[in-house]
């Protein structure tokens, strides 16, 4: 099979046609599942590939839009369709634009459904982003309209190796204790080219590769720096680092000693959290994700979000669409008629709405799911994890349950931005797990993450606590009631592609469009790019 | 292929039989798992949240079809979400249970070899794609 790079964009077998525009032409034929076919066999992947809206061959003929949810994907239609010409309106049933691509920051209420209304009362600069939080350098689609809106962007430090990893539920020395990540993750790495060494050199991979390979990997593994060159054994190096640091005149520092094998074996599981699309490091948008939502926002210009308003009927016939909404606050009921309706709203909100989709459009939702999700933002009043443990940014990783993990935040580093303070993501369980979170009153979870954090930084965590934490529990949200939604592993392959069609008059777009990028914001981004692409192929097919 | 299928299911009918005749108690074990990953939403007693989490109590859904609930369990359905990665077989026979035959509902018992078929089904399934954020 030929294989073609990620860098490529045209098809070097073909006439210069691009991949883009034949992945397209793939899709007409066979449906989106041919598409992804044929973008596993160019070993392409799922990753967020396109990196530009789509261009729109009609300038909207007269059409009227109305858009469901002012999150990204309801604003990313907006802007792009009514740039063309299309008449956009969004509905939207919070008193913001943004959706869950939101920050808490000083002032800002987050209500769930049966839980203590909270307000922020952070000290200025600080903020927790409790939707979306990291943008990896694939995601080109969210990139692309921070760098063309003007959000700028900063590094967020997803893995730190100071960082530590914290296993209380596993036998073994380490039980209890706080490990730095960089030790065990070069220790299991160190113990593994020692064996792979030992054994090539013993000539038990003879049967499976050449001489010339063998000699190959043996040069690779010893110039790792991490096994000596005569006999092979794992031993102290400066990948691992010092236990005593080195500085001027005779200090040479120490080097620290490895861990034994077998015991670096019940830690090294959560180096699986490094993956090419949560690398080490990261994009954030500077002083909170929300301003990626608020960039939107201004491009969207005025006029064309309503606020406070919640869709309660949705009904087609061959030539509109009638919405119904109600204002949450006067109360005051609207219909309006338009040509096509765009729903970026979470699913478990769409299936409130009456509309007459379907059955067969019906069922090919139900093979989504929701994925629940908690987070909470702790308040410090001192940098100690900065200051103590030389930890800038990244996150420790737990298996306290309804814990998963500690992010340190990239912002404010040293306290040169805003001071010495900043706030911690003390929690950040998803799925099945974070649903025992989610149980707990507001009170409750601020207790569990100080009795979480502490078990990490005992001394400093409750101690320098300015007592203002704000959380949130994603599918205890009325108008999101999931952090994300994904598609059940036979869902995506045998009712996704009938989404992309819609149901006549109807469409789904955000996320659930996006069935590799679920919980992203370049999931929510693309889904809108697919939409608004079927809808201008279908209207200009009508003119 | 066909036949292992066929041995499961004659197994599983007999077991079916067997389990109705000696119907086990989930009770105690399922209060646990209905409060830690089900109340916070389905809330206590099975009784939903107004419009926005259905009440389990008398359920049509979570009475009905077998298969379909356990499939709900394992996959997620609409804003419901999956629960395969954080209960074992186990535990998920026994929330089906515990929901089926609790606060009124008389579901009758779903086999553990039921939910494990379906179980493993899916997981032969997993094309490793994880959950994104």
């Amino acid at each position: 099979m030929a294989k073609i790079t990620n860098n490529e964009t045209r098809d070097p077998t073909s006439n210069g046609i691009t991949k883009r525009s034949f992945l397209q032409s793939v899709g007409m034929i066979g449906g989106t599942a041919a598409v992804m076919t044929a973008m596993k066999g160019w070993d392409i992947g799922f990753a967020s590939e396109v990196d530009r809206p789509p261009q729109l061959s009609t300038d909207g003929n007269g059409k009227k839009i109305i858009i469901l949810g002012a999150g990204l994907a309801g604003m990313v239609l907006a802007f792009e369709m009514g740039k063309k010409g299309y008449n956009c309106k969004i509905i939207e049933a919070l008193d913001y634009a943004g959706g869950r691509c939101v920050s808490a920051r000083k002032g800002h209420v987050i209500q769930e459904i049966g839980a203590d209304r909270q307000e922020c009362n952070f000290q200025d600069g600080n903020y927790i982003n409790y939707g979306p939080w990291r943008i990896p350098a694939e995601h080109k689609s969210t990139i692309y309209y921070c760098q063309t809106l003007g959000v700028p962007l900063e590094v967020m430090v997803n893995k730190s190796g100071k960082a530590y990893y914290y296993y209380e539920n596993r036998e073994g020395p380490f039980k209890g204790q706080t490990v730095r990540q960089e030790h065990a993750d070069i220790d299991f790495k160190g113990y593994s080219t020692e064996l792979l060494a030992k054994v090539a050199d013993q000539g038990a991979l003879d049967q499976i590769m050449s001489q010339e390979d063998k000699e190959q990997l043996l040069e690779h593994l010893k110039g790792s720096g991490l096994i000596d060159s005569k006999e092979l054994d794992y031993r102290a190096n400066r990948a691992r680092g010092h236990s005593v640091y080195p500085g001027a005149g005779s200090n040479f520092g120490e080097l620290s000693d490895p861990y034994a094998m077998a015991d670096i074996f019940s830690i090294s599981e959560a180096s699986r959290n490094e993956t090419a699309d949560h690398p080490a490091v990261m994009f954030q948008a500077v002083g909170g994700m929300d301003q990626i939502a608020q960039g939107l926002k201004r491009a969207v210009g005025d006029g064309v979000i309503t606020y406070n308003s919640e869709v309660t009927d949705i009904i087609q016939n061959d030539n509109s669409v009638e919405i119904t909404y109600k204002n949450t606050q006067s109360g005051n009921v609207t219909t309006e008629s338009c040509d096509y309706v765009i729903s970026t709203a979470p699913l478990g909100v769409m299936a409130k709405i009456n509309t007459n989709i379907s059955d067969d459009f019906k069922n090919v939702l139900s093979a989504t799911r929701g994925s629940p999700a908690c987070k909470i933002g702790v308040e410090m009043n001192r940098r100690f994890w900065e200051q103590d443990d030389m930890i800038y940014g990244g996150s420790t990783s737990t298996d306290i349950p309804g814990q998963r993990l500690i992010s340190y935040p990239s912002g404010n580093l040293f306290g040169h931005a805003h001071g010495d303070t900043g706030v911690i993501l003390g929690y950040y369980p998803i799925g099945g797990a974070s649903v025992p979170v989610s149980n707990m009153s507001i009170a409750e979870r601020v207790k569990f993450a100080l009795a979480a954090g502490e078990k990490i930084h005992p001394g400093n965590y409750r101690k320098h606590f300015t007592g203002e934490a704000m959380s949130v529990a994603w599918h205890k949200m009325q108008y999101a009631l999931a952090g994300w939604e994904n598609w059940s592993r036979r869902g995506r392959t045998r009712s996704f592609p009938v989404i992309q069609k819609g149901d006549k008059r109807i469409f789904i777009s955000g996320n659930i469009a996006s069935p590799a990028l679920g919980g992203w914001m370049a999931g929510a981004i693309e889904g809108a790019w697919s939409t608004m692409e079927v809808i201008d192929k279908r209207v200009a097919q009508q003119a | 292929m066909k036949n292992i299928y066929l041995i499961l299911i004659s197994v599983m009918g007999l077991s079916a039989l067997l389990s109705a005749a000696h119907a086990q108690d989930y009770s105690e074990e399922g209060t646990q798992i209905y409060t830690d990953y089900c109340e916070a939403c389905h809330q206590p007693g099975g009784e939903g949240f107004e419009d926005v989490y259905p009440a389990l109590k008398g359920n049509e859904f979570v009475l009905g079809d077998q298969e379909e609930l356990i499939y709900l369990l394992l996959e997620g359905r609409a804003g419901m979400p999956t629960f395969i990665a954080d209960l074992e077989v186990e535990q998920l026979t026994t929330i089906i249970n515990y929901i089926r035959n609790s606060w009124g509902n008389a579901g009758g018992e779903v086999p553990h070899e039921q939910v494990t078929e379906a179980y493993e089904f899916i997981a032969e399934e997993d094309d490793g794609f994880g959950p994104g954020n």
